[in-house]
């Protein structure tokens, strides 16, 4: 497919300038929309580049392939032919949630399109795996969660709001909120859904070659502080902050502190490899 | 005994409440119980010293919580209301239970929370019947349209489903100014293996042919068998030597596939459009094809391009 036709059917958008450039990849249940609040203080740093996963938000929904993207390699995919398209030169990547497991595979596939990973609220894997690794869910809340999606599509299919903004953050939020709702097809939410809460991702972790940086909520039902801990421990190079904060959301809730570890990271890895030549 | 309304106590008139088929509650702004009727007593199991106080999360399931969370909080939040809403309720034994929501907020009154949950056992059911027959009917249409588009034996494209992908891919590189190529690519006496070893062993072959196909080329090519021992593949995005160099290792491939101490060969035809060119997809099968009979005609095994000559000059051709 012709770089053009990529950049329009994953609704690229480029702000900012700067030396460097950065990929936001969002999460399940939204679309770039939800890195508006964590922008502002980059964007007079760094390039950077935004975009929806086929299916989510305003890409091109007829290129969408169910068998694709019933399994995070697909949006992986995605993720490698914008950069392609793009030719990005060793970009930084950070994902949210999901998006940190897709970015993770990119980088497995792909070495040499990043130049390290930011991991927002990862888990490589939800369900619980006893007694070594407690993703957080069984199986049957996981299945229920699907089922849910499925008894309910015509009302939240149109209303899904960040998967999970966290108690103490609603009432901050209320106006917020309102333009974070994502209005997705139910079905094509749902093959995102099972691919997030049932893939299986852990020993990939071991695989990427490259640098990352774990930021992970202290308080956060979907990815709670073990699991971030469980990453640091099976990602060779990688360093992980808990930030005190409430829900899975935290470039959305705590952007000034992700802004500043996402500033410090990459300016570090700079320094890294310039020392290095 | 006639009911004076008028002159009932407020206690006398809030105990209206506790006869109510579903179970009422209030929670604070922040997530606390404050108030439930009797129903959470008499048919879910729970006591008020367990409920009130406690974060309204105890009563539901943790895939009920995330829902709560990440849409029935935000949309009362947004909307003042949340209107019949499937989740889980754990009734006070640990039991689940399906139920149905209702929530209202009420600003006016310190943002308290008015929940109204309907056990739905029924209608779960119902949905749970529907789910499974609509993802019955989803995996049979799977089936029809793989049988509709699959050839059977060699489990690549048909010959109608080659075509239709085969336009549409011609259409995009027509517009887009993007080069195809087309290969026909044809058994070498195919007839004679049919007849010293049967139609079965015929078919074996056929079959590995057609997976060596499937599986050799790039994921944007597309591949079907358009007759009895007839492949094409169409090449988006494929020069001349992408398709020369891809021509040459299908010739390989198709001499692994061994019968009677001999290597299997194909003879192959090739047609391309260039950027602006407007052919349809039926001209370009018959260059290929005429291609593949001047292949034959050189002594099989080789692959001639429609512009060229079995020298691989190149030819003059009158267009008509």
């Amino acid at each position: 497919m012709p770089a053009s036709d990529i950049l329009r059917r994953n609704n690229v958008q480029i702000i900012g300038s700067g030396e460097q450039t950065l990929l936001m990849a969002h999460g399940f249940g939204c679309d770039q929309n939800m890195w508006r609040f964590l922008t502002p203080s980059l964007e007079s740093h760094f390039r950077i580049v935004l975009f929806d996963y086929v299916g989510s938000g305003h890409s091109t929904v007829s290129s969408y392939s169910s068998r694709r993207y019933s399994q995070l390699s697909g949006y992986s995919q995605d993720v490698i032919e914008i950069c392609d398209a793009l030719q990005l030169p060793s970009a930084t990547f950070i994902g949210h949630s999901v998006s940190c497991m897709i970015g993770l595979i990119a980088s497995i596939a792909r070495p040499e399109l990043f130049s390290s990973l930011t991991m927002v609220c990862p888990s490589p894997c939800f369900l619980n795996h006893p007694p070594d690794y407690m993703g957080g869910f069984d199986r049957q809340d996981l299945e229920e969660l699907i089922s849910l999606m499925d008894k309910n599509y015509i009302g939240w299919a149109n209303y899904l709001a960040p998967l999970v903004l966290g108690v103490a953050n609603q009432e901050t939020f209320l106006d917020e909120l309102t333009g974070s709702f994502c209005s997705t097809d139910p079905v094509i939410a749902k093959n995102f859904a099972k691919a997030t809460f049932f893939e299986d991702n852990r020993e990939l972790l071991g695989q990427t070659p490259l640098p990352c940086l774990i930021l992970q909520s202290s308080d956060d039902i979907l990815a709670p502080v073990r699991v971030g801990q469980y990453m640091n421990q099976h990602i060779a190079n990688s360093e992980l902050h808990i930030i005190e904060a409430n829900g899975h959301c935290l470039h959305m809730t705590n952007p000034t502190d992700i802004g500043a570890k996402i500033k410090d990271f990459v300016s570090l890895r700079k320094e890294t490899q310039s020392n290095g030549n | 005994m006639e009911t004076n309304i008028s002159s009932q106590s407020k206690t006398e008139k809030a105990e209206y409440s506790d006869h109510f088929l579903c179970a009422l509650m209030v929670s604070d702004k922040n997530r606390k119980i404050i108030f439930t009727n009797r129903y959470f007593q008499t048919e879910l199991g729970w006591d008020d010293s367990r409920l009130l106080g406690s974060d309204v999360n105890i009563l539901f399931t943790g895939a009920s919580q995330i829902f709560c969370d990440s849409y029935l909080f935000p949309i009362t939040t947004i909307e003042g209301r949340c209107e019949e809403t499937q989740i889980t309720l754990v009734k006070g034994n640990g039991e689940r239970l399906p139920a149905v929501v209702y929530i209202r907020s009420s600003p006016a009154q310190a943002d308290l929370l008015y929940w109204t949950i309907v056990p739905s056992i029924n209608r779960d059911k119902l949905y749970e019947e529907l789910i499974a027959n609509r993802e019955r009917l989803e995996a049979q249409t799977e089936i029809l349209n793989s049988l509709a588009t699959i050839d059977e034996l060699t489990g690549v494209n048909n010959r109608r489903e080659l075509m239709r992908l085969g336009e549409t891919l011609l259409d995009q590189a027509i517009r887009s100014s993007r080069d195809v190529a087309l290969l026909f690519i044809d058994i070498d006496y195919f007839k004679a293996i049919n007849d010293t070893h049967g139609h079965p062993y015929g078919d074996r072959v056929l079959k590995q042919l057609g997976k060596i196909l499937g599986e050799s080329g790039r994921s944007s090519d597309i591949v079907g068998r358009y007759g009895g021992e007839e492949f094409i593949i169409v090449m988006p995005d494929a020069s001349r030597d992408a398709a020369r160099s891809y021509a040459h290792r299908i010739h390989e491939l198709a001499a692994s596939i061994n019968f009677d101490e001999q290597h299997l060969t194909v003879s192959i035809g090739v047609s391309q459009i260039k950027a602006n060119e407007k052919t349809p997809l039926a001209v370009l099968v018959d260059r290929a094809d005429e291609a593949l009979y001047r292949a034959k005609a050189a002594g099989r095994n080789c692959t001639i391009f429609f512009d060229e000559n079995s020298n691989g000059r190149p030819r003059q051709i009158n267009h008509v």
